[in-house]
C-alpha cells in the first residue's frame, strides 16, 4: 500500500495505487491547488458523478463543522460552483474531489503507538460519532486475520456488519485486510497514529473514505 | 528438600525468593518498637537460617548479628534490607557475592522523585549481581515455609492461614487488604509477593513462576500500571492458560489525551487499551475489589467447571429474582425444568411451592427440601445457588449436612446465599468448612459461581 501525504504532512490521503497493490480500495479523488482559476472543463473529464469537493485536512476542527464540505454534487457545473466557494474561504489550500461513495457500514481503523504496549490497533464504529459511542477495541499490532476476526466481533457495531435488520452481511475479509495492513504498517514504527475513519464496508469490498496519519519523529 | 516437594521437581530461580534456606535482615534491631525487630521476630519462625545485620549490635535476641552483609558467614537466598533510602547504595554494594536476591523495603526512591537513587541502586546491584525486590515494599508472604518479610505485628495484622490463592500486589497496602480479604473469607494464601516500585522483579515474572505452582489455584493481582506491555500480556496470558488470574487495575480514569491528532489517540486513554488488550488476549480483568474477592472465594473453595446452565434454588422469592438478574449479566441461562423432574418435585413438595427456576421453597421451607431439590436437578445443571433465608423456623443448621452431602456427591459448582440472622453464622461457618462459599448477598454469590463456571481453563 502506498501513501502520499498532503503538502504540509497533516493532510490526506492514501494513494488510490493501494486499489492495485492490497486489494482494498481508497475512493477516487483529485486534488486541485488554485486560488483563482475555475478549473477549466477539461479537468473534470474524467470524474465521477456525484462528487464530494471538501479541503484537504488543514484544520484540527472536522470540516464539516466549518462547512468545508460539500457533497451530493450529480455534475460538473454543481462540482464548478462548490470549488469556487470553497476557495473563497479563508486559508483555503486547496480542494480535493472525491468520488462519492454509496452508503455502507461505517466502521473506523486506526492505528497509535501507546507507551505500554507499543503499536496497537483499533477497531470500532466509525463515522462522525466515533467519539460518542466510544464503542471500539484494541488490538496488538502487528496481527494475524484470525486476530482481525477476533477483535471485529469485540465492538457492538459488529451486528452492523453481520446483516442487520435485513441488511446482507458485509465482506468481513476486506475488512480484515485492512486491519491486516494497518498492524503491520503501526508495527513498523513509521507512524504515532493513523485514523482510517471511515473505512465503508459493503456486501463486496471496503472503501477506505478518508485517511489521516502522523508520522514518528525522527 | 521442603521447597521441592511442594513445588515439583524443577528448581527456579523465584524459589530462592519464596522458600529461602537463608535470609539476611540488615537494618534488623533488639526495639521491639522498630520495624527491623518486627521483620525479625517475624522472619524467625521461618524454617532456615537468620542473620541479623547491624553494625551496632553483636547479638539480637539470641541471635549473632553482623556488621555488614558482606561479613556474613555464607551467601544468604535473600536479603531483607530496612535501612534509609540514602544508605541502600551503600549497603547493596557490600552484598556481592553474598545473595541471591536483596528486597528492598525502604521507601524514598522514584515514588518520591528521586530517580537518580532509584538508577543507582539498578546499576549497583547489576554490577553486584543481585536481583531486587521492590524499593518501597512488603516483599514476599509464603505461609507453607512460613516467610514473612511484612513489617506488620502480628497483634495488628492477623495473617491468613496457608491455602491456595496467590496474591501479587504493586501496592503494599492493597497486598494486605487483599490479604485480610482472604482471610475473611476463609480461604488460604499460597504465595503473596508485593513488589512496590519493581526495578528488577516485576508482575510477569511472578505470573510465570505461579503458573507452574503446584501450591497455588488462582492469582489475584492488584496493578497500577504495567512496565513493559507486552511481556507483560505474554505472561498474563500463560498464567490465564493454567489457572484463573483475576486482575483489579487500579487508575481507570484517565482517557485518551484530548488533544490528540486522531480520533483513535483520543480514544486510546491508558485504561482504554490495557482493558481491551486484555479482553483480545483472553485475560480476565475484574472491574473491583469485591468482585475480585468474590470470584477469587468460589475459586479457591471449587474447581472451575464449564456451561451456562444455573439452577437457582431459595426460599425467598425476591432474593431468587436478584440472583436471577446477575445471572443474566453474567450470560448464565436459567434453564427450565425438564418436565419428568418438574411433575415429580411437584408431587413432592407442598403444592404452594414454586417448582420453576428459580425454586421457590417459600418460608414454609423444610431442610429436606433443599436436598430433595438439589438431588432432583443435580444431573440438569451446570451450576447451583442456594438461597437461605434463615429468618424462618424450617431453615437450621441441619441444611449444612444436606448441602455437604450434595456436595460430596455431585462435584458442580454450589454457592450459597444466607441472610436473615439467627443461625446464619454458624451455617456459614459449617458450610465454608466444607468448601461450601457463602456470600451476604445474592448478587454476590452469583458472581462467585459466575467466576467458577468462566473459569474452565481451555488449553489450545
Amino acid at each position: 500500500m502506498t501513501f502520499s501525504a498532503h503538502p504540509g504532512g497533516q493532510g490526506p490521503c492514501l494513494n488510490t495505487q493501494s486499489r492495485d497493490s492490497s486489494g482494498s480500495a481508497v475512493s477516487r479523488f483529485r486534488e486541485v491547488y488554485s486560488y483563482r482559476a475555475v478549473p477549466r472543463s477539461r479537468t473534470f473529464r474524467r470524474w465521477v458523478f456525484p462528487s464530494l469537493p471538501r479541503f484537504p485536512r488543514h484544520r484540527s476542527a472536522p470540516r464539516a463543522t466549518w462547512g468545508g464540505l460539500r457533497f451530493g454534487l450529480a455534475d460538473q457545473q454543481g462540482a464548478e460552483a462548490a470549488i469556487v466557494q470553497l476557495m473563497a474561504i479563508e486559508t483555503a489550500e486547496g480542494v480535493l474531489v472525491e468520488e462519492q461513495a454509496a452508503p455502507g457500514v461505517e466502521v473506523i481503523v486506526g492505528g497509535i503507538t501507546d507507551s505500554q504496549f507499543g503499536p496497537v490497533v483499533m477497531f470500532g464504529l466509525g463515522g462522525v460519532f466515533v467519539e460518542l459511542f466510544h464503542d471500539v477495541a484494541f488490538a496488538p499490532a502487528p496481527m494475524t486475520r484470525d486476530d482481525a476476526f477476533k477483535l471485529m466481533p469485540r465492538v457492538t457495531a459488529y451486528r452492523l456488519l453481520t446483516g442487520y435488520r435485513g441488511k446482507p452481511p458485509c465482506d468481513l475479509d476486506s475488512l480484515a485486510d485492512i486491519l491486516v495492513i494497518i498492524s503491520e504498517l503501526m508495527a513498523t514504527g513509521l507512524l504515532e497514529e493513523i485514523d482510517l475513519n471511515p473505512v465503508t464496508v459493503y456486501s463486496r469490498g471496503a472503501l477506505i473514505l478518508d485517511a489521516k496519519m502522523l508520522v514518528a519523529q525522527g | 528438600m521442603a521447597a521441592c516437594a511442594i513445588r515439583g521437581t524443577q528448581e527456579k530461580e523465584l524459589d530462592q525468593l519464596f522458600f529461602p534456606k537463608r535470609v539476611a535482615l540488615v537494618g534488623a534491631s533488639p526495639d521491639e518498637a522498630k520495624l527491623g525487630s518486627i521483620v525479625l521476630r517475624n522472619l524467625m519462625a521461618m524454617k532456615g537460617s537468620i542473620y541479623p545485620v547491624n553494625p551496632r549490635y553483636d547479638e539480637i535476641l539470641g541471635r549473632a548479628c553482623y556488621p555488614s552483609a558482606s561479613a556474613l558467614p555464607e551467601p544468604v537466598d535473600l536479603s531483607v534490607i530496612m535501612r534509609p533510602a540514602v544508605e541502600v547504595p551503600g549497603i547493596l554494594a557490600e552484598h556481592r557475592g553474598k545473595a541471591r536476591f536483596a528486597l528492598i523495603v525502604s521507601a524514598g526512591f522514584a515514588e518520591t522523585g528521586a530517580d537518580g537513587l532509584q538508577s543507582e541502586i539498578v546499576r549497583i546491584a547489576a554490577e553486584a549481581g543481585v536481583r531486587l525486590v521492590g524499593p518501597n515494599c512488603l516483599g514476599v508472604f509464603n505461609p507453607s515455609h512460613r516467610l514473612d518479610t511484612m513489617f506488620l505485628p502480628h497483634h495488628c495484622l492477623k495473617r491468613p492461614k496457608r491455602g491456595n490463592v496467590a496474591v501479587v500486589s504493586q501496592s503494599g497496602a492493597m497486598m494486605i487488604c487483599l490479604l485480610d480479604a482472604v482471610r475473611v473469607a476463609n480461604a488460604g494464601v499460597s504465595r503473596a509477593v508485593n513488589y512496590g516500585n519493581a526495578v528488577d522483579l516485576d508482575a510477569p515474572e511472578v505470573y510465570e513462576y505461579l503458573a507452574d505452582d503446584q501450591g497455588t489455584a488462582v492469582v489475584v493481582s492488584y496493578l497500577e500500571s504495567v512496565g513493559d506491555g507486552r511481556r507483560f500480556l505474554e505472561a498474563a496470558r500463560f498464567l490465564s492458560q493454567r489457572k484463573p488470574l483475576l486482575i483489579l487495575k487500579a487508575g481507570k480514569g484517565a482517557g485518551g489525551s484530548a488533544a490528540a491528532f486522531s480520533h483513535t489517540g483520543r480514544l486510546a486513554g491508558n485504561y482504554q487499551v490495557f482493558h481491551s488488550l486484555l479482553a483480545h488476549c483472553g485475560i480476565r480483568e475484574v472491574a473491583g475489589f469485591d468482585e475480585m474477592m468474590d470470584a477469587a472465594k468460589t475459586v479457591s473453595y471449587q474447581r472451575p467447571a464449564s456451561g451456562t446452565r444455573v439452577c437457582i434454588i431459595t426460599n425467598g422469592g425476591g432474593s431468587g429474582v436478584l440472583a436471577a438478574d446477575e445471572c443474566a449479566r453474567h450470560g448464565l441461562q436459567l434453564a427450565g425444568l425438564p418436565d419428568d423432574v418438574r411433575s415429580r418435585l411437584k408431587d413432592a413438595l407442598p403444592s404452594f411451592y414454586t417448582v420453576a427456576n428459580p425454586v421457590d421453597l417459600t418460608g414454609q421451607v423444610r431442610d429436606d427440601d433443599y436436598r430433595d431439590a438439589l438431588f432432583a436437578l443435580r444431573d440438569h445443571f451446570d451450576g447451583f445457588v442456594v438461597i437461605a433465608l434463615t429468618g424462618v423456623a424450617g431453615v437450621t443448621l441441619r441444611l449444612a449436612d444436606h448441602l455437604r452431602e450434595f456436595r460430596s456427591a455431585v462435584p458442580k459448582p454450589l454457592v450459597v446465599h444466607i441472610a436473615q440472622g439467627g443461625v446464619a453464622p454458624r451455617l456459614t461457618r459449617l458450610l465454608e468448612r466444607a468448601g461450601i462459599p457463602v456470600y451476604p448477598s445474592p448478587e454476590r454469590a452469583v458472581r462467585g459461581l459466575a467466576a467458577l463456571l468462566e473459569g474452565e481453563i481451555s488449553h489450545g
